[in-house]
């Protein structure tokens, strides 16, 4: 985008409307002082901004230059008070006009501003920085070049770059650093004051302890359960502490007895399983003693010979010795037989039947006797078998007691053998220590303190347990804040390291530009540093890390402001205007500088820039006209400021440059070759 | 020396200027010339051999062209004379240098002493070359250069950030384990 015109009526020294065209390439104005040079670059500034910056902390009498932007003549001047800008785009052209009626509003300006620059890349407040970019003042060549601040400089140069897209994740990670900030902050507070309130909640507890401690019953009832248990005691936790360990110990007894019962059981069973296993054995000689007797009876018994009518016929046979006795022998005869027989033959005869008849009753006797005998025997038997088989019984479940025992012994850890004596031991200690548990534990038992010691130890276990989670909220809000700082810090060095890039790119630039210019004869090349890892400098150096500040003349720091300030023009990568504009840049420059100055504006014109420069010497712009490229009609002007007859500024001389000569060497033949 | 010729040629084309081998004894002088400004360009081995002859050979080429140059009108203000030695200059040849690009008279003079390959040229023709060093900024992503500056902290709330998720909502998302 470049300038077409500039049109001002009662604007600053122009009364009349003066019309000012400016070539498409280039425009040199010349004037003597005081003729309206710098006032078309502030009627530019004006239309584009409504203000003018050179003068923005100028004020005097409560006056600023708003006051001094309309004409202040003596005549009233035009009716009509504005400023008008003519831009071309393409061959289009738009005019940003801004009046006295309405000097807040220009018009077209969001369209011209649309074209101006990449609205995404610029930076903030981009007109006004275009315009201080564009338009080189002579005010500002040396106060805003190589007299900066070194982070002045460096600032100037990074929004001249453009905006990188930074801000705003900067802005937006600085917020949610101070809210995590803020969380912190409120954080501690909270954890600060759970920290006072556990604080108070143990004073509370430790009194009421304390209270409890001087009765001298629960002194002594503690000392002596510390000195049981080997650890402090607490004294609201002492009665539930020493309870706890009167049930262990009481359980570890129980379980002690429990095995020692069961030794004795092995004892009397196995005395019993002694006692059981010699009846048996006992049992079994008699067994074998009335075995013994059994047999010859029942042998006997067998050898006797009687037939089942022995006792009838020893009844009879009696019955006869009875009747022959009684009948007597009559007449030698045998009454039953009626055979002959002597008397003393018949009482033989009767005495030998009566002897048989008491033969079998005999036999039938000792029958009868054995019979009984060895019924009697085979009873004994019976019974001594029953025995010895209930006394085996008795074994078996002898030997299931003695298994059982021995199982709960061993099961508890110890030997059913060995562990007696030690166990006994063991259970003396126990007994004793329970007894004495038993003792202290009454003292112990603070019923009278227990309501408030109980309310104290949950109000301190409560305010405990609220100062650590508190405490948990802290680490985490700090944490968060860490991370907070790293995120900002990341994008802050995000945004530096992109711009540092940029600038690492246009300080060549810069570099060039001076070696262009040479404003010192001995120091041909400057030298440029930025440090700083958050407030940026960029200083200047020349030869042996000469800081050109103070070594270099007025007219040679110009010349170095020159090269800075066409350097920020070219790198404003967000700027679309093709403009360059220089208000009075040669001041105290002498001829040898003022002739690379003019080299370097023919060649940003060869480059497509629209140079437009106003000097005070005619032959300066002469100079700088000569050095133009003119490809046409229109593309390069040469304008006259001066006096008119009627005292007010106005273009005294307007004209197109010619373009030079195409070829003045090698259309000659003579003395070149190739 | 007519390698360096070459070069220089070649450096000055590119420019958009015509030039040509003038002729000359010592065949070390190139004309050149574009729609502003003509000059010839004087090659030396060394800076010694610069400062002995440059007047002499100057004075002999401008006398060569002068037909030409008085009939070139305006141009002739841009008339150039350009010695460059392929040599670095100590202190007090910059200065002897110096003294000679001062003097106006006649034509423009730049006098170098540069090192005899590309750079060493365009830096001592730079007067008469365009701009050399054109910043060529390109989009900064941001994003990227954030994420990748950012890697120590949470993937979620890093994320949650760049997606401009509400403040509340990245700060809920800090403090924490990737694992977790």
């Amino acid at each position: 985008m470049k300038l077409k015109f500039v049109e001002m009526s009662g604007f600053r020294g122009y009364c009349d409307p003066v019309r000012i065209n400016f070539g498409s390439d280039a425009t040199v104005i010349d004037g003597r002082n005081g003729v309206g040079k710098s006032s078309i670059f502030d009627a530019v500034e004006f239309a584009l901004t409504g203000s003018i910056a050179k003068y923005q902390d100028a004020k005097a009498n409560q006056e600023t230059v708003d006051d001094y932007i309309w004409w202040l003549g003596e005549s009233d001047g035009p009716d009509e008070r504005y400023v008008s800008v003519g831009f071309t785009l393409d061959g289009v052209e738009t005019i940003v006009t801004r009046s006295s009626l309405q000097p807040g509003h220009a018009e077209n300006i969001e369209l011209v501003a649309k074209e101006l620059f990449d609205e995404k890349a610029a930076p903030a407040a981009a007109l006004q920085q275009v315009c201080s970019s564009t338009i080189i003042r002579d005010e500002h060549i040396a106060a805003l070049s190589l007299d900066l601040k070194e982070t002045e400089r460096y600032s100037i140069l990074s929004s001249a770059i453009g905006a990188i897209g930074a801000d705003e994740w900067i802005a937006k990670a600085k917020e949610i650093h101070e809210a995590s900030k803020r969380e912190v902050k409120a954080a501690a507070e909270r954890s600060e004051q759970a920290k006072n309130d556990a604080a108070v909640a143990q004073s509370e507890l430790d009194s009421t302890r304390s209270r409890a401690q001087s009765d001298r019953r629960v002194q002594v009832a503690l000392r002596d359960a510390e000195e049981m248990m080997g650890l402090r005691l607490p004294v609201d936790e002492a009665f539930e502490l020493v309870g706890s360990e009167l049930k262990r110990v009481h359980s570890q007894i129980s379980s002690i007895r429990l095995v020692l019962d069961r030794y004795d059981e092995l004892v009397d069973a196995r005395q019993a399983k002694v006692e059981a296993e010699a009846a048996v054995a006992g049992f079994d000689a008699d067994i074998e003693e009335v075995r013994g007797e059994l047999q010859p009876k029942e042998a006997t018994l067998a050898s006797i010979d009687l037939s089942a009518s022995s006792d009838t016929l020893a009844s009879r046979l009696s019955q006869l010795a009875m009747l022959g006795e009684e009948i007597g022998c009559e007449d030698n005869s045998c009454p039953l037989c009626k055979s002959k027989i002597d008397l003393s033959r018949y009482r033989s005869g009767i005495a030998a039947l009566r002897a048989s008849a008491e033969a079998i009753n005999a036999e039938i006797s000792r029958e009868t006797k054995l019979r009984a005998e060895i019924s009697e025997l085979k009873l004994k038997l019976k019974n001594l078998y029953e025995s010895k088989d209930r006394l085996e019984q008795r074994l078996t479940s002898i030997d299931r007691r003695i298994t059982q025992a021995k199982k709960i012994v061993e099961d508890r850890g110890f030997s059913a053998e060995t562990d007696r004596s030690s166990l006994t031991a063991e259970l003396e200690e126990l007994s004793g220590r329970n007894e004495r548990l038993r003792n202290v534990l009454p003292d112990l038992n603070l019923t009278g303190l227990s309501a408030s010691l109980d309310r104290a130890s949950n109000a301190y276990a409560e305010k405990l347990s609220r100062d650590r989670e508190a405490e948990q909220v802290l680490s985490r809000a700090r944490q968060k804040e860490a991370d907070a700082k790293e995120l900002y810090d990341s994008v802050r060095k995000a945004a530096n390291d992109a711009l540092n890039q940029r600038l690492d790119r246009i300080l060549p630039l810069i570099t060039e530009l001076y070696a262009r210019l040479r404003p010192h004869p001995n120091f041909q090349e400057i030298n440029y540093k930025i440090r700083g890892e958050l407030r940026r400098h960029l200083s200047f150096s020349v030869g042996n890390d000469i800081n050109p500040q103070f070594v270099y003349s007025s007219g040679q720091r110009r010349a170095t402001g020159l090269a800075f300030l066409i350097a920020v023009n070219l790198s404003m990568a967000w700027s679309r205007w093709s403009s360059i504009m220089l208000d009075d840049p040669v001041q105290h420059i002498d001829d040898f500088r003022s002739v690379h100055l003019s080299e370097l504006l023919g060649q940003l014109v060869s480059e497509g820039r629209q140079v437009i420069c106003a000097v005070e010497d005619p032959a300066l712009a002469d100079l700088i006209c000569r050095k133009l490229p003119v490809l046409g009609p229109g593309a390069a002007k040469r304008l006259q400021l001066g006096i008119g007859e009627n005292g007010r500024v106005r273009v005294v001389e307007q004209k197109d440059l010619a373009p030079m000569r195409p070829s003045v060497l090698l259309n000659q033949p003579s003395g070149l070759t190739g | 020396m007519k390698a360096k010729l070459d070069l220089i040629s070649s450096v000055l084309e590119e420019a958009e200027y015509s030039c040509s081998i003038v002729e000359a004894e010592n065949g070390n002088c190139l004309a050149f010339e574009n729609r502003v400004s003509f000059g010839f360009i004087h090659c030396y081995s060394d800076l010694g051999d610069l400062l002995r002859s440059w007047r002499a050979e100057n004075e002999k080429t401008l006398s060569m062209f002068q037909f030409q140059i008085r009939s070139s009108g305006e141009k002739a203000w841009n008339a150039y004379s350009v010695f460059l030695a392929f040599e670095r200059p100590d202190e007090s040849a910059v200065a002897l240098l110096a003294r000679i690009e001062e003097d106006l008279s006649g034509t423009r003079k730049i006098a170098r002493g540069v090192n005899a390959d590309e750079d060493g040229i365009r830096q001592g023709l730079l007067p008469l070359l365009g701009i050399q060093n054109p910043p060529v900024l390109g989009v900064v992503d941001m994003v990227a250069e954030i994420r990748a500056r950012s890697a120590g902290l949470p993937t979620k709330a890093v994320d949650a950030f760049l997606l401009d998720a509400p403040n509340s909502e990245v700060l809920r998302l800090m403090g924490r384990s990737d694992e977790t």
